[in-house]
């Protein structure tokens, strides 16, 4: 038990009784003050408990609240303090400390009076939040240690009530501060919800749409939410399955990213959108709620599909141009192949018509002059003998025979090659299907082609028995010239000192005649082997070829005919180039 | 790379969705996908459509097999735009079989359709 003391040496029992019962009571009072009244108000009326207690004239306390707020109670009122703590500490001037009290003065609490000679304070409570300070002045007299002691005493027993005090009015303060938080972020996501630019939605696990945002009026074409919310999303979706496959993925991922969606506007017009949402789940997994976030992305596609319709446009117009150019060069490869063959033919066929015809003529003069010599010879005797053995006419008439035979034989040679040229192109056929003698074709194209192979390969040919088929000749000839043309080329790019190889067979399989030409050639490589019939596809030199021989070859045997052109090739070398053509010609829709 | 290889990476990395192929005897090549068509599995199934065209022969045929698939972005759209306009460059006829009518409905919203060759069953 503290006792508080006068300021003399000598004291009487019953005072001192008096003054212990006087402090038990401020202490009282101060602990029944600081547990009942939790608000600052508290503060005031201890001042006045301890003015009263220690008869002081000048009574304030300094205090520093759980909000960090600097206040200052005097007479009955409460003031926020404005003076800086160095300004406090100069007013005050040397300040003696003993027991915790410090002993100042004389000093006048700032706009309270004139100055009180003795002045003492002490801690009153402290925490880490709060610290409240009384300062107690008086005109008569020090301040006694007793005294001083007993505001020590009274301290320290409200230490532990303050500190309840102070501890509830942090926790308020610190809940007071997350409201003051949350109402705040309430507000900044209230604001971020409503003033998004995007749709910002929730649904309920049914798909039910229980809130939205302005912008969903704008997206969907509405002019009240109530339109939207309460109503199943699909309602909103131009596919209500589009709707149903993104709740299974959202079902079973937890969520969804930019999910493309079509909406209905609420004037019939669609809207393109890109959708991320995920869900709020419970306990157990349950989805309690789909919350999206859904994006007009319609101009984007809108120019996206102008780009894609424009190239895709821009792509057919190509094809339809290489298409053109593929057909001009077949017809002008013809036209000059088929023109030059024709015109060579036709001009070799006339002085050949009349070669042979005064051959025959001639022929038949010489067996006449020959019948007429040996008339001549049992008529006149040995002067004809004399001039016959001079003459050398009996080896000369001997050999009449074999020279017209051999020359017979040219002239048919003749007449067949000027056939054969004229039969090449076929012009006269133009696009009209016609009976065709493959075999035939293949001794035409050979002879036509006979200068670019005779100096680089030897022909060997194994023609089968084939029927004539329904073909436009011209075009399965110019083929077969474009194969062997290359067989021959791929032959001469090896520079090899002796010849290749080019074999020719044809032979009948079921329905179909089937065409094998064969080269010992370099071959071609895998990796090239499935682009040789591309339009414009080479591999030889630039000026050496289009790249569009095979491709048309590709396009008369089997978009024309309705037939197969296939390639099979080794890697050690070789080329094989199979066509087959259907004997009664091609199937309705081709050609 | 080769469509088998290709194939094998994809089918990796989307093994709830695997892709298919098929080889007729022409040469053609089937490919069947399944799944979704969004914007990464779009950029996953682009190598896979490359490779099948340059492994279809010339004049030959690519056909994409769309029945099981469930949803489209224009991503997807975009590729198969794309593969098309590649396809026309090499002569390959690209065909879209059994389209969705979900896929079809977006490729027609977007004025696409009438671009492409689309049959409607294998046969």
């Amino acid at each position: 038990m503290i006792e508080a003391r006068s300021g003399s040496s000598r004291e009487e029992p019953g005072r001192g009784i008096a003054q212990a019962t006087r402090l038990l009571e401020a202490t009282v009072e101060l602990c029944r003050l600081f547990a009942q009244d939790e608000s600052e108000k508290a503060n005031l009326e201890a001042v006045d408990v301890l003015k009263r207690f220690l008869a002081a004239e000048g009574a304030a306390l300094f205090y520093v609240n759980g909000r960090r707020e600097y206040r200052f109670c005097v007479a009955g009122a409460e003031f926020p303090i404005g003076l800086p703590e160095a300004r406090w500490k100069e007013s005050i001037g040397p300040v003696r400390e003993v027991h915790g009290v410090a002993r100042f003065g004389p000093w006048s609490l700032p706009g309270f009076g004139g100055p009180l000679p003795y002045w003492i304070s002490a801690e009153l409570y402290s925490s880490d939040s709060n610290v409240g300070y009384v300062l107690l002045g008086r005109s008569e007299g020090p301040w006694s240690e007793g005294e001083e002691l007993s505001l020590s005493s009274i301290a320290y027993t409200i230490a532990p009530i303050v500190g309840v005090r102070i501890e509830r009015e942090r926790e308020q303060f610190v809940r007071h501060q997350a409201e003051v938080l949350l109402s705040e972020n309430e507000k900044r996501l209230r604001a971020f919800f409503e003033d998004s630019r995007d749709m910002i939605y929730t649904a309920n696990s049914e798909d039910v749409v229980t809130s939205v945002n302005a912008a969903a009026l704008v997206l969907t074409g509405r002019s009240e939410k109530h339109e939207i919310v309460g109503h199943p999303f699909s309602g909103l979706a131009l596919n209500a399955a589009d709707r149903e496959f993104f709740l299974r993925r959202i079902r079973e991922e937890g969520y969804v990213e930019d999910y493309e969606i079509v909406l209905v506007r609420g004037d019939g017009t669609t809207v393109f959108c890109l959708e991320t949402a995920h869900t709020l789940r419970g306990p157990g997994g349950v989805i309690l709620e789909l919350q999206g976030i859904i994006k007009d992305i319609s101009e984007r596609i809108k120019n996206e599909g102008e780009l894609w319709k424009a190239n895709l446009e821009l792509a057919e117009a190509n094809l339809k141009l290489q298409q053109t150019q593929v057909l001009m060069v077949q017809h002008e490869k013809m036209a000059s192949i088929g023109q030059l063959a024709a015109g060579i033919a036709h001009e070799i066929n006339n002085p050949v018509g009349f070669l042979k015809s005064n051959h025959a003529i001639i022929e038949k003069y010489a067996s006449r002059l020959r019948l007429a010599w040996a008339e001549a010879r049992a008529a006149a005797g040995p002067v004809i003998d004399e001039i016959e053995s001079r003459m050398d006419l009996s080896y000369v008439f001997s050999e009449f025979d074999s020279i017209f035979a051999e020359s017979a034989e040219g002239f048919s040679r003749i007449m067949r090659i000027v056939g054969n040229l004229k039969n090449f192109s076929r012009i006269d056929q133009g696009t009209e299907f016609e009976l065709y003698d493959v075999n035939g074709g293949i001794e035409s194209t050979l002879i036509v082609a006979r200068n670019e192979i005779k100096y680089v390969a030897e022909v060997r040919q194994s023609l089968g028995e084939l029927p004539r088929i329904r073909a436009r000749g011209g075009e399965v000839n110019q083929v077969l010239l474009n194969i062997l043309v290359n067989a021959a080329q791929a032959i001469e790019s090896q520079k090899r000192t002796e010849k290749g190889l080019i074999e020719i067979e044809t032979r009948l399989a079921g329905d179909w005649a089937r065409i094998l030409v064969r080269d010992d050639g370099p071959g071609i490589p895998e990796s090239i082997r499935t682009r040789i019939f591309d339009p414009f596809f080479t591999t030889k030199e630039p000026g050496k070829g289009t790249g569009l021989g095979l491709s048309i070859s590709y396009d008369i045997i089997v978009t024309k005919h309705g037939g197969r052109l296939s390639v099979e090739s080794e890697p050690e070398g070789g080329t094989a180039f199979v066509i087959e053509l259907p004997v009664g010609g091609p199937p309705p829709l081709a050609g | 790379m080769l469509l088998e290889q290709a194939l094998a990476r994809y089918n990796e990395s989307h093994p709830q969705a695997p892709a298919e192929t098929k080889y007729s005897s022409r040469g053609d090549i089937l490919l069947e996908l399944s799944g979704d068509l969004g914007m990464k599995a779009s950029s996953d199934v682009a190598p896979l459509l490359e490779a099948a065209l340059l492994q279809c022969p010339g004049r030959g045929r690519l056909v994409l097999d769309l029945s099981r698939v469930g949803y489209i972005s224009s991503t997807g759209v975009g590729l198969l735009s794309t593969t098309m306009i590649a396809a026309e460059k090499r002569s390959v006829a690209f065909v879209l079989l059994d389209i969705p009518p979900r896929v079809k409905s977006i490729m027609d919203t977007l004025g696409l359709l009438s671009f492409f060759n689309v049959e409607e069953s294998r046969d």
